[in-house]
């Protein structure tokens, strides 16, 4: 994927050369062509999981490493394979629609996700800070974008009252009195 | 009051920076329109008809006479010199550009206030009464709860893209004047009558617009301390399953609907388990700190027998106490209210900055430098001495601001319309203007008594004619503009939805149509009923009967 930025010990972010590659169309039957292997492939959980079920998933499928998956599923029907997963891709179809947002804190707070979290689709700098605070760490910017000036966007706020995956404490419970 | 610390300041402070970023970018071309509708929306900015208007949060509606200055004082650097009041206890001012409102907001943070989350598909503005911790009848101060969740809500990461719009209300008197029913989350406090506890019954669904529905109850007997909870897993459940597809049927109540209240209760409910006692459970301490900001004044006895003199010998005065005070918790005080609709050539909610600037001293002179904003669009000194209470109504008078109309007829509430509003049908305020007109007999005015009536100019029901006694819809009939009357609507714990009383009519034929209404309950009235307890009882035809035999009232077919 291009135009990622990534986010390390939560703070420190920089532009990386990302070596995943979204599979568009997922056939169960068929290898792709243009990849060599299932550790820079993220597969749509949907169908996946669908001929998963059915039992026609090819071998080859089963050691999946990255799923992406829609923001109107359950991310809860991803528990059975969170233990071999490196990368979990949330998207957002259109910037206004914040569905992302809680799954993405579902999956932190009560999956217990640690493995890496992507923002993909209408990611854009003026909701970076949102995203990174509701535990994604890794943001897949908008191609038309300039990566570096989005990067700007992760600082958002300094002041947040709510708590937040970034920081579990409301700030109630922070305040100096 | 709420005073800010050093946190809530910077947190305002800090989003002014960042939006006025987000501005010069949307000049330079960096942010397309699209991109940064949302970022204005959420800090309050609206392309209107003429120009861009400024949307300023007054949390559950209290102002210090500082900060009412300030806003005179943008009205007359940034607007035509006057601001709107609206139905949220909130602020507007029509004509600002959007290059300088940088500049306004960080005038508003000067003085603790901003602009945060008063539009857009996210939290709004919480309101609760404007008679909060003085009136007679309340059994709990509303504002350290409603200033809890302003705190929460703000900026809350993942609740800033929902479905739709998500408004929230507080109650805690026997009496609902906050609107309470139509809104997505209305909260009742009360206190348990064993334990003495602040416990919470919650509401849900509520709204109006184009599917008015009076909420339900989600959760009874909420103790206070698991609110932040119970309501972050109330906006979860939204955001995951609240529709997109359509705007119209996007707001929770759709959803309620849809999955049936006790559905909707139990998901929330498995949701809530699970963070249930978490670190967003409230503590004492929290509830304290904010709480101190709010304590009851210590009031004086007082002597109130020049009082109770002028009252008996000033009939004038003795309206204005009769219709513009409130009663107080403390006998020898009261809160007065100061209506913003004085007649016809003052649209309903305006006040000029001239006028903020004489309340805000009049606070000060006599209150507490004070004041409080309503739903109903007026304005409200909420602690005043009964022995000052006619050098008050005197000075008031002098500034047209002793209007003794609160309740009646002519407090109307009314929206922008087609006047400011691009999504209106219909003008309201020129409507409002015509029924001013018309009933400017005070004495009718009284015999009719409390009577709420309401002005939309369009569906989205800004002025929730749903719930007036008399509701008025702008409607659009091929391209002109027409008027849909409802009655028997009321708002309150018992909140009700008012009928079409049939055909809509146009403009000019509303102030007749409204003496016709008037009439007919002042025919049909048994003892001090009231205008929906008629319509109640009585039923539509009586009242149809009426308007429509009329030849010269020109309904449409
Ligand atoms: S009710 Fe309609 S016309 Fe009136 S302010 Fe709201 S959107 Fe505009």
């Amino acid at each position: 994927m291009n135009n990622v930025i990534s986010v390390v010990n939560r703070q420190q972010a920089q532009l990386v050369e990302d070596k995943w590659q979204i599979l568009d169309v997922f056939s169960e039957h068929h290898k792709p062509q243009d990849v060599n292997s299932l550790d820079q492939l993220v597969i749509p959980f949907e169908p996946w999981l669908a001929a998963y079920n059915s039992g026609l998933l090819q071998a080859y499928f089963e050691d999946i490493q990255a799923f992406s998956i829609d923001n109107s599923s359950d991310v809860n029907e991803l528990k059975p394979w969170l233990n071999q997963l490196k990368l979990i891709v949330l998207d957002f179809p259109k910037f206004t629609d914040g569905r992302a947002y809680t799954q993405a804190v579902e999956l932190r707070r009560y999956l217990g996700w640690q493995g890496e979290l992507r923002a993909n689709g209408d990611v854009l700098r003026d909701q970076l800070s949102h995203m990174l605070r509701c535990g994604f760490d890794s943001f897949a910017i908008r191609e038309d974008k300039d990566p570096n000036e989005a990067l700007k966007g992760l600082s958002g706020i300094s002041v947040l009252y709510a708590n937040s995956v970034l920081e579990p404490q409301p700030l109630f419970r922070r305040r100096a009195l | 009051m709420y005073q800010y610390d050093f946190y809530d300041k910077e947190l305002v402070n800090e989003r002014v920076k960042q939006f006025s970023d987000q501005v010069a970018r949307r000049k330079s071309g960096e942010l397309s329109e699209e991109e940064f509708l949302p970022l204005r929306l959420q800090n309050g900015v609206y392309l209107q008809k003429h120009a861009y208007m400024l949307r300023v949060a007054i949390p559950y509606g209290t102002l210090s006479s500082k900060q009412l200055m300030t806003l005179a004082d943008i009205a007359d650097d940034f607007d035509k010199g006057y601001g709107h009041f609206t139905t949220r206890q909130n602020i507007q001012f029509n004509w600002v550009e959007l290059e300088r409102v940088p500049d306004i907001l960080s005038r508003l943070a000067d003085v603790d206030m901003h602009a945060i989350q008063t539009s857009g598909n996210c939290v709004r503005n919480v309101t609760t009464e404007a008679f909060a911790g003085v009136s007679a009848d309340e059994i709990i101060d509303p504002r350290p709860i409603a200033e809890l969740l302003r705190q929460w809500s703000t900026i809350n990461p993942e609740f800033l893209f929902l479905p739709r719009k998500f408004k929230i209300a507080v109650s805690s008197s026997t009496q609902d004047r906050a609107a309470v029913r139509t809104h997505d989350i209305g909260l009742y406090l009360y206190k348990d009558a064993r334990s003495e506890q602040l416990k919470v019954n919650v509401m849900v669904g509520g709204g109006l617009g184009r599917t008015p529905i009076i909420s339900k109850s989600l959760k009874k007997g909420l103790p206070w301390q698991h609110l932040l909870s119970y309501l972050e897993a109330v906006l979860r459940v939204y955001n995951r399953h609240g529709r997109r597809d359509n705007k119209y049927k996007a707001r929770i109540k759709i959803l309620v609907k849809t999955l049936g209240v006790d559905a909707f209760a139990e998901e929330v409910e498995q949701e809530w388990l699970l963070l249930k006692s978490g670190p967003t459970e409230l503590t004492q301490e929290e509830y304290d700190r904010v709480s101190k900001h709010f304590l009851t004044r210590k009031l004086k006895t007082l002597d109130i027998s020049p009082y109770k003199q002028h009252y008996a010998q000033d009939k004038d005065f003795a309206q204005w106490v009769s219709t513009n005070t409130h009663e107080h918790k403390h006998h020898h005080y009261v809160s007065v209210v100061i209506s913003t609709k004085p007649g016809p050539h003052n649209p309903p909610g305006d006040m000029s900055a001239n006028q903020m600037r004489h309340v805000a001293q009049l606070a000060q002179t006599y209150g507490f430098s004070e004041i409080r904003v309503t739903h109903e669009q007026n304005l409200v000194l909420p602690d005043i001495a009964k022995n000052k209470l006619y050098e008050l109504w005197l000075t008031l008078k002098e500034y047209h601001l002793a209007s003794p109309t609160i309740g009646l007829l002519t407090d109307m509430i009314t929206c922008p319309g087609g006047d400011y509003c691009s999504l209106a049908n219909a003008k309201s305020i020129p409507v409002a203007a015509a029924i001013q007109e018309k009933f400017d007999d005070l004495d009718y005015l009284h015999d009719i008594g409390s009577l709420s009536l309401n002005i939309s100019g369009c569906m989205n029901a800004c002025a929730h004619h749903h719930i007036g006694n008399i509701g008025i819809l702008g409607v659009d009939k091929n391209g002109s503009e027409w008027y849909q009357v409802t009655i028997g609507g009321k708002q309150g714990k018992e909140a009700q939805i008012g009928k079409v009383i049939g055909p809509s009519f146009e403009a000019d034929a509303i102030p007749d149509v409204i003496d016709i209404l008037t009439q007919v309950y002042l025919e049909h009235r048994q003892l001090d009923e009231a205008f929906s307890d008629t319509v109640g009882r009585i039923g539509l035809t009586p009242f149809k009967d009426k308007v429509y035999q009329r030849n010269d009232v020109e309904a449409s077919l």
